[in-house]
């Protein structure tokens, strides 16, 4: 392991990296499904699972163990005669805002990363 | 593909942009052969429909396939016109069972949905980019 991994906020901005590709992927496919009968939108269930990993004990151990989970939406009520319950305005708006978060992200990471290029060679 | 993988969410954006293509195609068809009487397989023509189905993987989904395009079976329209040359005795044609209003409602929704999925491509794309300026300066 490197030292690097051992860093909380690099864990932790890693992760919500990973979630955010995922979270992409997973409403992609929300739309490319938008015709099909029968459909169920699906959504990446994670910052629950983040909140009660940063509230407990061992903080480090319980982000390197918490995955994201993939849930079937049937909540939403479908108000279409094929069962589709995929919203299209809502999945793009889900999709931009999940994009920014994405760029937020990364630019974090590279100001951390930036910190340490600092920190060996100096100004 | 890896779960984590934007190259697999372009995948599926481009699985979706393929099938609505296809179904554009399909409504074209139907609105070009509207009038149409006489075809290869006898009588007038018969509207086709696309269908489609996700493609599953476990519990994430990969997109989504044409499983295939079918003849709708509904009836023919019946309009009374002795003097066409496909009338029958009583002076009616069998006219094709599209109902172009209808073709024209699918070609826009279809057209929509082609362009939310380029949307998703655009945003993954993007998405990449953004990755690979981490270390630039």
């Amino acid at each position: 392991m490197n030292w690097i991994d051992k860093d909380t906020i690099y864990i932790l901005l890693k992760k919500m990296c990973n979630i955010c590709v995922l979270r992409h992927r997973v409403i992609a496919n929300n739309i490319a499904n938008v015709d099909t009968p029968g459909f169920q939108a699906r959504r990446v269930v994670f910052e629950e699972k983040l909140k009660n990993a940063l509230r407990g004990a061992n903080t480090k151990e319980n982000l390197q163990n918490i995955t994201p989970e993939i849930r079937i939406d049937n909540v939403t009520r479908s108000l279409r005669e094929d069962l589709n319950n995929v919203d299209i305005e809502k999945e793009m708006v889900r999709l931009s805002v999940n994009s920014l978060r994405y760029s937020i992200y990364i630019q974090l990471l590279d100001k951390k990363l930036e910190k340490i290029k600092l920190a060996i060679k100096g100004r | 593909m890896s779960t984590f993988s934007l190259f697999s969410a372009m995948q599926i954006s481009a699985s979706g942009m393929s099938a609505e293509r296809i179904r554009l195609n399909v409504i074209a068809s139907n609105i070009a052969n509207a009038k149409v009487t006489r075809t290869l397989q006898g009588g007038p023509y018969r509207r086709k429909e696309v269908v489609f189905a996700s493609i599953l993987n476990e519990k994430i989904g990969e997109g989504v396939q044409v499983v295939g395009i079918f003849r709708d079976p509904s009836p023919f329209k019946m309009i009374y016109n002795p003097s066409h040359p496909d009338a029958n005795e009583q002076g009616y044609v069998a006219m094709p069972n599209v109902d172009v209003i209808l073709e024209m409602i699918d070609m826009i929704s279809s057209a929509r949905a082609y362009e939310a999925n380029l949307t998703a491509f655009k945003i993954a794309q993007s998405m990449i980019r953004k990755a690979l300026e981490i270390g630039r300066k």
